[in-house]
Protein backbone atom coordinates (compact mmCIF):
# COMPACT_ATOMS: atom_id res chain seq x y z
CA UNK A 1 0.00 0.00 0.00
CA UNK A 2 1.49 3.40 -1.20
CA UNK A 3 -0.97 5.88 0.42
CA UNK A 4 -0.98 4.24 3.91
CA UNK A 5 -0.16 6.25 6.97
CA UNK A 6 3.25 5.19 8.30
CA UNK A 7 4.93 7.41 11.02
CA UNK A 8 8.90 5.96 10.58
CA UNK A 9 9.74 7.07 13.83
CA UNK A 10 6.40 5.21 15.88
CA UNK A 11 7.81 2.16 13.75
CA UNK A 12 11.66 2.80 15.24
CA UNK A 13 9.96 3.11 18.69
CA UNK A 14 7.95 -0.46 18.13
CA UNK A 15 11.04 -1.57 17.02
CA UNK A 16 12.89 -0.67 20.53
CA UNK A 17 10.36 -1.74 22.37
CA UNK A 18 10.65 -5.17 21.13
CA UNK A 19 12.49 -7.44 23.57
CA UNK A 20 13.44 -11.47 23.09
CA UNK A 21 11.71 -12.53 25.95
CA UNK A 22 12.85 -16.34 27.94
CA UNK A 23 10.35 -19.06 27.12
CA UNK A 24 10.49 -21.63 29.51
CA UNK A 25 7.99 -20.56 32.24
CA UNK A 26 5.45 -19.85 30.06
CA UNK A 27 5.99 -23.37 27.80
CA UNK A 28 6.29 -25.40 31.30
CA UNK A 29 2.72 -23.27 32.69
CA UNK A 30 1.04 -23.89 29.23
CA UNK A 31 2.58 -27.61 28.69
CA UNK A 32 0.99 -28.28 32.57
CA UNK A 33 -1.95 -27.32 31.35
CA UNK A 34 -2.73 -29.05 28.85
CA UNK A 35 -1.76 -32.13 31.16
CA UNK A 36 -4.23 -31.09 33.05
CA UNK A 37 -6.35 -30.65 30.60
CA UNK A 38 -5.73 -34.22 29.61
CA UNK A 39 -6.12 -36.06 32.98
CA UNK A 40 -9.33 -34.23 33.33
CA UNK A 41 -10.94 -35.57 29.98
CA UNK A 42 -9.53 -39.29 31.02
CA UNK A 43 -11.17 -38.67 34.21
CA UNK A 44 -14.65 -37.40 33.17
CA UNK A 45 -14.73 -39.91 30.31
CA UNK A 46 -14.46 -42.70 33.25
CA UNK A 47 -16.32 -41.45 35.30
CA UNK A 48 -19.22 -41.36 32.65
CA UNK A 49 -18.78 -44.44 31.80
CA UNK A 50 -19.17 -45.66 35.04
CA UNK A 51 -21.99 -43.92 36.00
CA UNK A 52 -23.55 -44.99 32.46
CA UNK A 53 -22.94 -48.81 33.85
CA UNK A 54 -24.14 -48.06 37.02
CA UNK A 55 -27.61 -46.49 35.72
CA UNK A 56 -27.79 -49.62 33.25
CA UNK A 57 -27.50 -51.83 35.70
CA UNK A 58 -30.33 -49.76 37.61
CA UNK A 59 -32.75 -49.67 34.98
CA UNK A 60 -32.03 -53.15 33.56
CA UNK A 61 -30.03 -55.02 36.32
CA UNK A 62 -33.27 -57.36 37.80
CA UNK A 63 -34.47 -57.41 34.15
CA UNK A 64 -31.44 -59.52 33.06
CA UNK A 65 -30.90 -61.00 36.63
CA UNK A 66 -34.37 -62.67 36.19
CA UNK A 67 -34.04 -63.65 32.45
CA UNK A 68 -31.35 -65.74 33.66
CA UNK A 69 -32.62 -67.20 36.16
CA UNK A 70 -35.42 -68.24 33.79
CA UNK A 71 -33.23 -69.84 31.09
CA UNK A 72 -31.16 -71.34 33.70
CA UNK A 73 -34.66 -73.06 35.09
CA UNK A 74 -36.23 -73.53 31.49
CA UNK A 75 -32.81 -75.65 30.13
CA UNK A 76 -32.72 -77.72 33.37
CA UNK A 77 -36.46 -78.92 33.29
CA UNK A 78 -36.13 -83.28 33.26
CA UNK A 79 -37.05 -84.23 29.60
CA UNK A 80 -38.88 -87.27 31.29
CA UNK A 81 -40.37 -87.87 34.87
CA UNK A 82 -38.14 -90.54 36.12
CA UNK A 83 -39.03 -89.89 39.83
CA UNK A 84 -37.05 -89.68 43.19
CA UNK A 85 -34.59 -92.82 42.80
CA UNK A 86 -31.26 -93.71 42.05
CA UNK A 87 -32.07 -94.00 38.42
CA UNK A 88 -33.52 -90.17 38.12
CA UNK A 89 -30.22 -89.48 40.30
CA UNK A 90 -28.26 -90.90 37.80
CA UNK A 91 -29.75 -89.35 34.49
CA UNK A 92 -30.12 -86.00 35.74
CA UNK A 93 -27.07 -84.76 34.14
CA UNK A 94 -28.86 -85.91 30.41
CA UNK A 95 -32.50 -85.69 31.31
CA UNK A 96 -32.93 -81.92 30.59
CA UNK A 97 -33.61 -79.28 27.91
CA UNK A 98 -30.07 -78.24 27.78
CA UNK A 99 -28.97 -82.04 26.77
CA UNK A 100 -31.29 -82.20 24.01
CA UNK A 101 -29.91 -79.23 22.69
CA UNK A 102 -26.67 -79.91 22.76
CA UNK A 103 -27.44 -83.04 20.97
CA UNK A 104 -29.78 -81.95 18.35
CA UNK A 105 -26.63 -78.63 17.83
CA UNK A 106 -23.96 -82.01 17.46
CA UNK A 107 -26.10 -83.73 15.38
CA UNK A 108 -26.68 -81.23 13.00
CA UNK A 109 -23.07 -79.94 12.89
CA UNK A 110 -22.48 -83.81 12.17
CA UNK A 111 -25.07 -83.88 9.32
CA UNK A 112 -23.76 -80.75 7.57
CA UNK A 113 -20.25 -82.13 7.66
CA UNK A 114 -22.06 -85.45 6.13
CA UNK A 115 -23.38 -83.45 3.28
CA UNK A 116 -21.02 -80.70 2.50
CA UNK A 117 -17.61 -82.62 3.74
CA UNK A 118 -16.59 -79.31 5.92
CA UNK A 119 -18.21 -78.06 9.29
CA UNK A 120 -20.30 -75.06 9.39
CA UNK A 121 -18.61 -71.50 9.91
CA UNK A 122 -15.19 -73.39 8.51
CA UNK A 123 -13.19 -73.64 5.50
CA UNK B 1 21.73 -42.18 20.05
CA UNK B 2 19.82 -39.07 19.75
CA UNK B 3 15.82 -39.23 19.56
CA UNK B 4 13.88 -37.71 16.43
CA UNK B 5 12.77 -35.10 19.39
CA UNK B 6 16.40 -33.25 19.69
CA UNK B 7 16.46 -32.24 16.03
CA UNK B 8 13.35 -30.26 16.71
CA UNK B 9 14.82 -27.04 17.43
CA UNK B 10 15.96 -27.08 13.84
CA UNK B 11 12.47 -28.20 12.00
CA UNK B 12 11.48 -25.93 10.01
CA UNK B 13 7.62 -24.50 11.39
CA UNK B 14 5.66 -25.70 8.86
CA UNK B 15 7.09 -29.26 9.24
CA UNK B 16 6.44 -28.62 13.07
CA UNK B 17 2.93 -27.32 12.80
CA UNK B 18 2.33 -30.38 11.29
CA UNK B 19 3.69 -32.79 13.93
CA UNK B 20 2.24 -30.72 16.50
CA UNK B 21 -1.27 -31.51 14.77
CA UNK B 22 -0.76 -34.92 14.98
CA UNK B 23 -0.63 -34.66 18.35
CA UNK B 24 3.23 -34.45 19.24
CA UNK B 25 3.76 -32.63 22.24
CA UNK B 26 7.56 -31.70 21.34
CA UNK B 27 6.88 -30.21 18.46
CA UNK B 28 4.13 -28.07 19.66
CA UNK B 29 6.21 -27.47 22.81
CA UNK B 30 9.03 -26.25 20.35
CA UNK B 31 6.68 -24.37 17.95
CA UNK B 32 6.07 -22.79 21.39
CA UNK B 33 9.55 -21.49 22.47
CA UNK B 34 9.95 -20.08 18.54
CA UNK B 35 6.71 -18.24 18.93
CA UNK B 36 5.77 -17.23 22.58
CA UNK B 37 8.77 -13.98 22.32
CA UNK B 38 6.49 -12.20 19.60
CA UNK B 39 2.97 -13.13 21.16
CA UNK B 40 4.20 -11.95 24.40
CA UNK B 41 5.50 -8.69 22.70
CA UNK B 42 2.29 -8.23 20.75
CA UNK B 43 0.08 -8.82 24.07
CA UNK B 44 2.07 -6.36 25.76
CA UNK B 45 1.93 -4.00 23.47
CA UNK B 46 -1.91 -4.14 23.87
CA UNK B 47 -2.37 -4.03 27.04
CA UNK B 48 0.99 -2.88 28.58
CA UNK B 49 0.78 -5.02 31.63
CA UNK B 50 3.39 -8.00 31.48
CA UNK B 51 1.39 -10.28 33.66
CA UNK B 52 -1.84 -10.26 32.19
CA UNK B 53 0.43 -10.17 28.82
CA UNK B 54 2.04 -13.55 29.56
CA UNK B 55 -1.13 -14.68 31.12
CA UNK B 56 -3.29 -14.08 27.52
CA UNK B 57 -0.20 -15.66 26.06
CA UNK B 58 -0.78 -18.22 28.13
CA UNK B 59 -4.24 -18.81 26.58
CA UNK B 60 -3.69 -18.11 23.46
CA UNK B 61 -0.80 -21.43 22.91
CA UNK B 62 -3.62 -23.49 24.83
CA UNK B 63 -6.11 -22.29 22.33
CA UNK B 64 -3.34 -23.15 19.48
CA UNK B 65 -3.05 -26.40 20.81
CA UNK B 66 -6.97 -27.13 21.31
CA UNK B 67 -7.84 -25.95 17.74
CA UNK B 68 -4.53 -26.75 15.88
CA UNK B 69 -5.96 -29.35 14.32
CA UNK B 70 -8.20 -27.40 12.74
CA UNK B 71 -5.55 -25.46 10.51
CA UNK B 72 -5.26 -27.00 7.34
CA UNK B 73 -2.38 -25.26 5.83
CA UNK B 74 0.84 -25.46 7.74
CA UNK B 75 2.21 -22.63 6.26
CA UNK B 76 -0.44 -20.38 7.23
CA UNK B 77 0.53 -20.93 11.10
CA UNK B 78 1.71 -17.56 11.67
CA UNK B 79 -0.98 -15.72 10.51
CA UNK B 80 -3.48 -17.92 12.33
CA UNK B 81 -1.26 -17.52 15.28
CA UNK B 82 -2.03 -14.14 14.94
CA UNK B 83 -5.36 -13.73 14.58
CA UNK B 84 -6.08 -16.57 17.60
CA UNK B 85 -4.43 -13.60 19.47
CA UNK B 86 -6.44 -11.03 18.55
CA UNK B 87 -9.25 -13.08 19.19
CA UNK B 88 -8.03 -13.42 22.62
CA UNK B 89 -7.30 -9.88 23.28
CA UNK B 90 -10.85 -8.85 21.99
CA UNK B 91 -12.21 -11.47 24.35
CA UNK B 92 -10.55 -10.24 27.14
CA UNK B 93 -11.62 -6.58 26.29
CA UNK B 94 -15.00 -7.87 26.25
CA UNK B 95 -15.24 -8.81 30.26
CA UNK B 96 -15.95 -6.05 32.38
CA UNK B 97 -12.55 -7.10 34.87
CA UNK B 98 -10.63 -6.14 31.71
CA UNK B 99 -12.62 -3.32 30.58
CA UNK B 100 -11.75 -2.06 34.28
CA UNK B 101 -8.32 -2.64 34.07
CA UNK B 102 -7.94 -0.79 30.96
CA UNK B 103 -9.16 1.91 32.22
CA UNK B 104 -7.56 2.36 35.32
CA UNK B 105 -4.19 2.25 33.01
CA UNK B 106 -5.96 5.07 30.97
CA UNK B 107 -5.52 6.91 33.70
CA UNK B 108 -1.89 7.02 33.63
CA UNK B 109 0.19 9.88 32.73
CA UNK B 110 2.22 8.86 29.79
CA UNK B 111 5.61 8.27 30.81
CA UNK B 112 9.15 10.33 30.78
CA UNK B 113 12.44 8.91 28.91
CA UNK B 114 14.63 8.05 31.34
CA UNK B 115 16.69 5.32 29.65
CA UNK B 116 16.72 3.14 26.33
CA UNK B 117 15.90 -0.02 28.49
CA UNK B 118 12.42 1.98 29.56
CA UNK B 119 11.33 2.33 25.64
CA UNK B 120 8.88 -0.72 26.06
CA UNK B 121 7.35 0.46 29.25
CA UNK B 122 7.03 4.23 27.73
CA UNK B 123 5.31 3.15 24.86
CA UNK B 124 3.26 0.95 26.54
CA UNK B 125 1.67 3.53 28.78
CA UNK B 126 1.49 5.81 25.89
CA UNK B 127 -0.56 3.10 23.98
CA UNK B 128 -2.85 3.08 27.07
CA UNK B 129 -3.86 6.55 26.83
CA UNK B 130 -5.12 5.58 23.34
CA UNK B 131 -8.70 4.00 23.05
CA UNK B 132 -8.81 0.12 22.48
CA UNK B 133 -9.89 -0.18 18.94
CA UNK B 134 -7.36 2.44 18.20
CA UNK B 135 -5.05 0.51 19.73
CA UNK B 136 -5.44 -2.35 18.61
CA UNK B 137 -5.31 -0.83 15.01
CA UNK B 138 -2.20 0.77 15.50
CA UNK B 139 -0.30 -2.24 17.28
CA UNK B 140 -0.82 -4.42 14.92
CA UNK B 141 0.20 -2.06 11.86
CA UNK B 142 3.27 -1.02 13.47
CA UNK B 143 4.15 -4.12 15.86
CA UNK B 144 2.88 -6.82 13.26
CA UNK B 145 3.61 -4.50 9.95
CA UNK B 146 -0.09 -5.59 8.87
CA UNK B 147 -1.27 -3.01 5.94
CA UNK B 148 -4.34 -1.28 6.69
CA UNK B 149 -6.79 -3.86 4.83
CA UNK B 150 -5.31 -6.45 6.52
CA UNK B 151 -6.02 -4.94 9.75
CA UNK B 152 -9.68 -4.08 8.47
CA UNK B 153 -10.21 -7.88 7.45
CA UNK B 154 -8.75 -8.98 10.92
CA UNK B 155 -10.61 -7.20 13.17
CA UNK B 156 -13.68 -6.87 11.28
CA UNK B 157 -13.67 -3.00 11.23
CA UNK B 158 -14.34 -0.75 8.42
CA UNK B 159 -10.96 -0.02 6.09
CA UNK B 160 -11.85 3.87 6.45
CA UNK B 161 -11.79 3.52 10.22
CA UNK B 162 -8.60 1.42 10.36
CA UNK B 163 -6.63 4.11 8.00
CA UNK B 164 -8.31 6.99 10.55
CA UNK B 165 -7.04 5.19 13.69
CA UNK B 166 -3.94 4.74 12.59
CA UNK B 167 -3.71 8.35 11.58
CA UNK B 168 -4.75 9.66 14.83
CA UNK B 169 -3.44 7.31 16.91
CA UNK B 170 -0.06 7.62 15.51
CA UNK B 171 -0.10 11.67 16.37
CA UNK B 172 -1.45 11.40 19.59
CA UNK B 173 1.54 8.24 20.25
CA UNK B 174 3.93 10.56 19.13
CA UNK B 175 2.24 14.10 20.94
CA UNK B 176 2.79 11.03 24.15
CA UNK B 177 6.30 10.33 23.23
CA UNK B 178 7.19 13.23 21.85
CA UNK B 179 10.78 13.17 24.10
CA UNK B 180 11.31 10.21 22.07
CA UNK B 181 10.24 11.56 18.23
CA UNK B 182 12.70 14.64 18.80
CA UNK B 183 15.52 13.03 19.47
CA UNK B 184 17.83 12.50 16.70
CA UNK B 185 19.59 9.14 18.47
CA UNK B 186 16.43 7.41 18.52
CA UNK B 187 14.29 9.06 15.63
CA UNK B 188 15.30 6.72 12.52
Amino acid sequence: MTNEFHDPEIQSLFRQAHRELEGEALATRVMTRIRNLKLLVLTGGLAAALLLLVGAWLIFGVALFEFTVLISEALATPLFDLGQGWLALLLLPANTVATLLVITFKALRIFHKTVTGSLPGRP
Amino acid sequence: MQKAQDYYPECPEAFLVSLARTGDRKAFETLMLRRQSSIRNLMRRFCGDHALADDLAQQVFFKVWLNIRTLRKPGAFSAWLRRLAVTVWLKHLRKKDALRSAAELSGMEPARRESSASVGMDLDRALATLPETERLHLVLSYNEGLTHSEISELTGTPLGTVKSHIRNGSLRLRNALSAYCEDPETGP
